[in-house]
């Protein structure tokens, strides 16, 4: 009798203890929520760094290998039949080429943008940006005639899109740059989507690409660089569990010649970098190349009714940093966007 | 009589089994949690492929490594570029890198280096 009820206690200790240990465990789980296992694959393309990330992808396949190859091969491919000025090894060499369906919604959803920029900005920058030659490194200041010159091939009135191809007339070149990583964004969003990963981040140079969550409940977090810090600097962040996502900004590709800087956004109507207050746009919208059309509008256009009017028209939101270190957010982000450097004023719209 | 004691003795056994096999598995999943802390782990990248993992926690005397058309310094709890063959700069530039998620690129060498580990904020940056 004695031994039963001893055993009895101790079996009953050891299963309170158990559930009590459960009970803890469970509370750290749920508190730190255990984040989704990581895999990426690193690659380069236009330019410039491409990073594929999944979370919580429990195949043993190598997607995110597959879309870095994939990315790869087609900004290869890109510079063969397009000029692209955000990277030096373009090999276009003139002639018109076909472009797929993709491609073609892209450009032509660009040059609508553009074309409500007062010809700030445009998709025949071409003359001029390779004028400009920022990728060389050889950073000179190209003489005025020249630009004047270029100036005249810039029209985005010359580009003809036909069902299964753009050309262009009048000498004037179309320049890929400015949607080139918008849209790989949207290229590789479309394989992820067909190799059902429901959890990912892709980045082509600044263009982002944002799905789903890197832990239950946690969203991806997409920082905006801190303009006036290293790449690695953020201001704030955006949550978000599908967003694509471009950054315009004048701290990227900028030299200095005679006390003077020069950064890469033209205005296509001077021939010179865009000049104003803006340091930074970044705009968060559905599709990646319109993202990386209308970050690049929005600066050359500078804040003000016009930028809020388009970005409205176009269901995007979008993040402005100034030169004193304002911030300003378009009224979609007010719950979403946090800042975490408070040597930056936020206001939203 | 012996059936009814030989069921009751099962019980127990399974009780006992279970509740332990349940404590190990709490006590192995909270010391995982536990040791989730400030280890920064960091990559070396070259054309798409890690061809170097440091945990920067262990690391005590700094050293260089020599990849040729690069040269990745590293330190306890820092890694970054002390020089490249790029015109530029850039990777040299980004300074040094001491948080998670914290990444600097050598475009023309193909050469990444990374920082991760497990307090991050933010999962990626536009720029």
């Amino acid at each position: 009798m004695k031994k039963s009820k001893k055993s009895k206690i101790i079996i009953s200790t050891v299963a309170v203890i158990a559930v009590i240990a459960l009970a803890v465990v469970g509370f750290f789980v749920y508190k730190n929520k255990m984040p989704y296992e990581e895999k990426s694959a690193i690659g380069f393309t236009m330019g410039s760094v491409v990073t594929v990330k999944s979370f919580g992808n429990k195949n043993a396949d190598s997607v995110e290998k597959d879309v870095v190859d994939a990315l790869e091969s087609y900004g290869s491919s890109l510079s063969d039949k397009a000029f692209d000025s955000s990277c030096l090894s373009s090999k276009f060499n003139g002639d018109s080429q076909a472009f797929d369906a993709d491609e073609i919604e892209a450009i032509s959803k660009a040059k609508e943008i553009y074309s409500k920029t007062d010809g700030k900005a445009a998709l025949t920058v071409g003359a001029l940006s390779s004028l400009w030659n920022f990728n060389s490194g050889k950073n000179t200041v190209p003489e005025k005639e020249k630009i004047e010159a270029a100036l005249k091939l810039v029209d985005d009135e010359n580009i003809i899109i036909n069902s299964d191809g753009i050309s262009v007339s009048g000498g004037s070149i179309l320049d890929v740059g400015s949607i080139g990583k918008g849209f790989a964004c949207d290229r590789a969003a479309k394989m992820l989507d067909e190799n059902g990963i429901e959890n990912a981040v892709v980045a082509v140079g600044g263009s982002i690409y944002a799905k789903g969550h890197t832990a239950p409940g946690r969203t991806i977090r997409v920082g905006i660089r801190n303009p006036f810090g290293n790449e690695n600097e953020y201001l704030g962040y955006i949550p978000t569990d599908n967003a694509f996502i471009s950054t315009s900004g004048n701290y990227e590709k900028v030299f200095e010649k005679d006390g003077k800087k020069y950064h890469h956004l033209l205005d296509c109507t001077t021939g010179y970098p865009v000049e104003g207050e803006l340091v930074s746009v970044t705009v968060i919208c559905d599709n990646g190349a319109k993202s990386d059309a209308l970050s690049t509008a929005c600066f050359v256009m500078g804040y003000g009714n016009e930028v809020l009017k388009l970005l409205k028209e176009e269901n995007a939101q979008a993040v402005f940093v100034f030169s004193n270190m304002d911030v300003i957010t378009t009224p979609g982000l007010v719950n979403s966007f946090h800042l975490t450097d408070n040597s930056f004023t936020w206001t939203y719209v | 009589m012996d059936v009814r004691m030989k069921i009751r003795f099962i019980k127990k056994a399974d009780v006992i089994i279970i509740a332990v096999l349940l404590l190990i598995a709490a006590v192995l999943l909270l010391t995982k949690f536990l040791n989730t802390d400030n280890k920064l782990t960091a990559r070396v990248i070259r054309n798409g492929e890690v061809v170097e993992t440091i945990d920067l926690s262990q690391v005590e005397k700094g050293y260089t490594i020599d990849l040729g058309n690069a040269k990745i310094m590293v330190e306890k709890n820092c890694i970054s570029f002390a020089d490249a063959d790029c015109p530029d700069k850039l990777c040299v530039k980004c300074g040094r890198l001491t948080h998670a998620g914290d990444t600097a690129v050598c475009v023309p060498t193909r050469t990444v280096i990374t920082v991760s580990g497990s307090k991050k904020t933010v999962d990626v940056i536009s720029y």
